[in-house]
């Protein structure tokens, strides 16, 4: 059963991915999250990745769900908290857990979330009858 | 040779797979590239493997100068000269002609961003002639706009075009 509350502290995640300083960062995609933040976001590697959320790209935050990373072999699995983020035209969907056994934040997932509402920019565009064909039926 | 490690489980059962992936540029073509991602075979987890931030930043900076010299070489076609764009947009001489011509030289980010723009919208570039004057440019933007929809309208009669002259 999905948590209605998140399981980490979003700063934790954060703070993480700003690093320190000469340490490697110990964030960590997993396999398929490049391709998906490269096609949907433009954001075509790790330090991008990275660097984005460390700008405060990932804009007006909402926690969605805490589930089981169901391909875990910890027992009990870790949570993985999923949220939504806005950033320009786009609604993006991010979802992240800690690996206690390696001390790891594991970035699992990071797209972009056809399934959300538009974003304000998408309502001002379609009122001013501006909003390109690719954006329309989002909502 | 340094052990790779598993970051999830933290085993050293850890193979290398290659993986080809598509990047691309805006007008430029794309590109295939191999990149290599980490397996494990005790837990399963794959994840990136740390090296292919650098063989994905040379090819994006190859992408980026092609973008650069094509976007170039299109406005060139259209009647811009290097000369008049640099002229219009307040970049010293020789800028733009640099950054076609100077394999060696990478443009910044932003010229890229601001090249690609103006050949998106040519008519930026009367708006920078006119000093990005507020009423000029509001002209010019109708002005295109309307020539716009009447070449929609004569290539596509079936088309419903929205009515500009209703308010928002």
């Amino acid at each position: 059963m999905p948590k209605p509350q998140p399981e980490y502290d979003i700063k934790d995640f954060l703070r993480a991915c700003k690093g320190n300083g000469r340490q490697p960062s110990n964030v960590v995609l997993m396999g398929g999250v490049l391709e998906t933040a490269a096609s949907h976001f433009s954001l075509k590697t790790k330090e991008a990745i990275l660097a984005f959320i460390n700008a405060g790209g990932l804009e007006d935050l909402e926690f969605v769900n805490s589930i089981e990373y169901r391909r875990s072999f910890e027992v009990p699995p870790p949570v993985c908290d999923a949220y939504h983020f806005k950033s320009g035209f786009s609604v993006g969907n991010i979802s992240f857990f800690f690996s206690e056994s390696n001390r790891k934040w594991i970035i699992k997932s990071f797209h972009r979330d056809d399934a959300c509402g538009p974003t304000i920019m998408e309502f001002a565009l379609r009122k001013a009858g501006s909003l390109p064909a690719c954006f329309e039926g989002s909502e | 040779m340094e052990k790779v490690i598993c970051s999830y489980c933290g085993k050293d059962t850890v193979s290398i797979k290659d993986h080809e992936i598509e990047i691309s540029e805006p007008y430029a073509e794309s590109s295939t590239i191999k990149i290599q991602e980490r397996v494990c075979s005790h837990c399963g987890f794959s994840e990136d493997d740390g090296s292919n931030d650098l063989v994905i930043q040379k090819e994006l900076a190859a992408l980026k100068r092609v973008s650069m010299v094509n976007v170039l070489d299109e406005l060139n076609a259209m009647g811009h000269t290097t000369a008049s764009m640099e002229r219009a947009l307040g970049l010293p001489a020789r800028t733009i002609a640099r950054w076609k011509n100077e394999r060696s030289m990478y443009p910044s980010a932003a010229a890229l961003a601001l090249m690609r723009m103006i050949r998106t919208f040519p008519w930026l570039l009367a708006v920078a002639d006119m000093h990005f004057e507020g009423e000029a440019a509001r002209n010019i933007l109708l002005q295109h706009a309307a020539k716009e929809l009447e070449d929609i309208r004569s290539k596509h009669p079936d088309v419903v075009v929205a009515d500009i002259s209703k308010p928002f």
